[in-house]
């Protein structure tokens, strides 16, 4: 389509060379759209965010992004045209502060245009006042707040997001989910999500991946409305 | 005397700090103690001597001195990035944890080698251009402490040193950068970071920071093959019980060191010094694993 900013075209993708955990995988992310992934653990859905980012090894399949091919692109290369990351763990740098942290992010990372930092402090104000303090004294919350105001001030065509609410509270999560709602229009998002309920939620399309396959795609609605599907990932008995 | 202790002991911290600040910055981001370390303040040490030579040595001080200088820093950035390009950069991308210790010692080695080779195994004179250039800043504030024009200059040099490589890494975005890399190599490349590039920049410091130890130990002269890598260990020893990665824990370890080991020799026990040195930093890092300043994982 033509307002895909992400497009994947049959990708295969894994660590080791020969055994693909990634296994044929088509979709696209559209303009102020957020797309969640889902599945069960194992199914691939991080090795392949992974390897859109340029951190897993893609085997075959091609991914651009607007009209760059990042096949065989190095994680830095892939971030200055236009993905912004933010892995499930590992995804700040805790010797540093906030303000450290949200300079890393830009200006002049990537080639699309990033957010004002006064922005990024509207969207998720917890940070302002925290700006000086070492980012190993934040909670699990504040943490993604800055792994992603980091992605979004270096102004990224598209964010890949692995699993933000793991390890949150209820009340966290609920918070990053309003505000990553509020902020499709800007960036769309590829979300990978196990709280497949929230991530429906504030989602437009949903894809279902298991044993390294997209097994469905459909609207939020739809699957909520699917027993079978609510049954394995909503935790709602079948009638 | 503890005057001296006090004065000797900050010039050895001072010489210490040169050895273990480039030792610092590579240990933590590369993550291997380089034992080639030392070798190559032997290879900056002696590329000042030959710099110092051409350009008139004790004829020509001051400029013998600038010379040296600028030869040290172009011997020693040439040897590292060689190294990093033929051996270092292909095992670190293997994670050959082991491995990249044993090439590294083998690289001091052979550079070890090669200095003896090119410039023979004796001792170099004591050439010593600053005390020739200037004995008129010869001052001693103490009667029985008693620093030379080039003592004082290397403590002082240390000292801007400490201050630009903080400024550096704090103030700058390459420094943040360097840090970034430091901590999390894979989440600085999808920031954006050219990690490779950044590597090679941090070779080029840790090769700079040898430089100026190398230039320091021209000055004070006289300078063997093994000049350099009698300092590896004493400064490993400083980075680790400051805590890897961290500027003020390379300096207090030195400082530990470095008054430990002058205390030791003023009271009349210079055998002993190694020996109570590395019994301090046995007991530091019994108390504190990660060192005095490292963070707990």
């Amino acid at each position: 389509m033509a307002d895909a900013v992400l497009r994947l075209d049959e990708v295969c993708a894994g660590y080791v060379p020969g055994l693909p955990i990634v296994d044929g995988v088509s979709l696209e992310v559209r303009r102020g759209e957020i797309l969640a992934l889902f599945g069960p653990n194992g199914a691939g859905k991080s090795t392949l965010v992974k390897a859109i980012a340029g951190t897993a090894l893609l085997f075959a399949g091609r991914i651009s992004c607007g009209a760059i091919d990042l096949a065989g692109r190095k994680p830095w290369q892939i971030a200055r045209a236009g993905v912004g990351y933010v892995p499930q763990r590992g995804n700040v740098f805790t010797d540093m502060t906030v303000q450290e942290n949200l300079a890393l992010g830009g200006p002049g990372r990537s080639n699309g245009r990033g957010m004002e930092l006064t922005e990024v402090l509207a969207l998720f104000p917890e940070l302002a006042a925290r700006r000086g303090v070492g980012v190993r004294t934040l909670s699990g919350g504040q943490r993604q707040m800055v792994a992603i105001g980091r992605a979004l001030l270096g102004g990224p065509a598209v964010l890949l997001l692995d699993e933000p609410s793991a390890g949150l509270s209820p009340k966290a999560a609920g918070q990053l989910f309003a505000a990553l709602a509020t902020l499709k229009q800007r960036v769309p998002i590829l979300l990978v999500e196990q709280n497949v309920r929230a991530a429906l939620t504030i989602a437009d399309r949903a894809i279902l991946l298991a044993e390294g396959r997209a097994r469905r795609e459909a609207t939020p609605a739809a699957l909520l409305a699917d027993p079978a599907l609510a049954a394995a990932f909503l935790g709602t008995p079948t009638p | 005397m503890i005057a001296s202790i006090l004065v000797d002991g900050v010039f050895l911290s001072a010489l210490l700090s040169l050895a273990s600040l480039g030792l610092s910055l590579s240990y933590a981001v590369f993550r291997f103690p380089n034992f080639a370390h030392g070798d190559l303040i032997t290879i900056a040490a002696y590329g000042a001597g030959a710099g110092a030579m051409l350009a008139g040595g004790g004829e020509a001080p001051v400029a013998s001195v600038l010379v040296g200088a600028a030869a040290s820093v172009v011997a020693a950035i040439a040897v590292m990035l060689l190294a990093d390009r033929l051996v270092l950069r292909t095992l670190l991308a293997r994670r050959g944890g082991a491995a990249v210790i044993i090439a590294a010692f083998a690289i001091g080695l052979l550079l070890r080698n090669a200095v003896v080779l090119l410039f023979g195994p004796a001792e170099t004179e004591a050439a010593r251009p600053l005390e020739i250039a200037g004995p008129v800043l010869n001052f001693y504030p103490f009667a029985a402490v008693r620093l030379t024009t080039t003592e004082r200059l290397v403590i002082a040099g240390t000292l801007a040193l400490i201050v630009l490589v903080h400024l550096l890494l704090r103030r700058t975005a390459l420094g943040r950068d360097l840090r970034a890399v430091a901590e999390n190599p894979e989440l600085a490349g999808v920031c954006g970071i050219v990690v490779p590039r950044l590597r090679v920049l941090a070779w080029a410091l840790v090769a700079a920071f040898c430089a100026m130890a190398g230039l320091a130990l021209f000055l004070l002269g006289p300078v063997r093959p093994e000049t350099g890598a009698e300092f590896t260990l004493p400064a490993l020893a400083a980075v680790i019980v400051g805590g890897v990665g961290s500027i003020a824990g390379t300096l207090a370890g030195a400082l530990l060191i470095g008054i430990a080991e002058s205390a030791a020799v003023h009271l009349g026990m210079a055998e002993w010094r190694q020996v109570i040195s590395f019994g301090l930093i046995i007991l530091v890092l019994c108390l504190r694993p990660a060192g005095l300043f490292g963070q707990r994982a």
